[in-house]
């Protein structure tokens, strides 16, 4: 029961977590959630995960619960991806509007007679 | 004189910013590494303004491409025919970076692909301003230089993967 609570608390983190995403990344938060969601109902319901898993050749519950972790992560390391992207983009304005603004002429070449 | 240290589809941005804040009727762009003909900018402005257009793509496939090898050939016309199929656009040459806009057409234009999917993006951007668009034969010569600084499979494949995650963030 203790595990259950705290994996729940977690969950519930990880729910909040991309809801306040979904409205810069809504695939990643809404994927996110979905995930989050199944996790939570398969750890209240382990049976129902045992069940899952066989039907999907996986084995043990356990083991669809951690898979299920597994695909929060990479998803939690996507969106951490699309963030870098997303400064990288803010940096590339600002040393755009920093470049325009200190424009000069261009030195003169020399020509060849 | 314009410096700012950034990657190509940055650059362009930023080159293409600033030629409107200048006031420029006409921007051109041209790849650096020798490739292309200077003495093709004038059909790309020509044909801006024959046919009424405000995008002159060049095309390397209705014009020339001297020395081009076979698995660069091969890599063009698959990703000239996703091209074709994401953006809609009837054209026969894809990431040809020499193209002339008009400035109404330039200033719809906003790049925000850093790298080399910037080419993509442009076409994509193209379309979807509906703005009248031209292609002009023109001719390209790969030497080694201009082939080791062009792009492989696997930049293609990051080509993909960059378009991908614009699709995901806003």
């Amino acid at each position: 029961m203790i595990a259950q609570i705290g994996l729940s608390i977690l969950l519930l983190g990880v729910m909040f977590y991309a809801w306040t995403e979904y409205s810069r990344a809504p695939a990643i938060g809404l994927g996110s959630m979905v995930v989050a969601a199944a996790g939570l109902y398969f750890i209240w319901l382990p049976s129902h995960a045992t069940w899952l898993a066989s039907l999907v050749g996986i084995g043990r519950g356990v083991d669809l619960i951690l898979y299920v972790w597994v695909i929060l992560s990479l998803m939690v390391m996507l969106n951490l991806h699309l963030k870098l992207r997303s400064q990288m983009e803010l940096i590339t304005a600002l040393t755009r509007e920093i470049a325009i603004a200190n424009a000069r002429p261009a030195p003169p070449t020399a020509t060849m007679s | 004189m314009l410096q700012a240290p950034s990657s190509c589809g940055a650059a362009l941005q930023t080159g293409i910013r600033f030629a409107l804040h200048r006031g420029a009727d006409y921007i051109v762009t041209f790849d650096a590494d020798g490739q292309h003909r200077a003495a093709d900018i004038d059909g790309l402005i020509e044909s801006l303004t024959a046919n009424n257009a405000d995008f002159a793509l060049g095309s390397r496939f209705l014009g020339g491409a001297l020395d081009m090898p076979m698995s660069r050939r091969l890599l063009l016309t698959v990703a000239t025919w996703f091209t074709r199929l994401t953006t809609g656009l009837k054209i026969s040459d894809t990431h040809n970076g020499l193209r002339a806009m008009t400035r109404r057409g330039a200033s719809r234009i906003t790049l925000r692909q850093n790298r080399m999917a910037h080419a993509t993006e442009l076409l994509h951007q193209i379309a979807r301003s509906g703005l009248r668009y031209v292609e002009v034969p023109v001719t390209i010569e790969y030497s080694r230089y201009s082939l080791a600084k062009g792009q492989r499979l696997t930049d293609s494949l990051r080509i993909l993967v960059d378009l991908s995650a614009q699709r995901l963030h806003r």
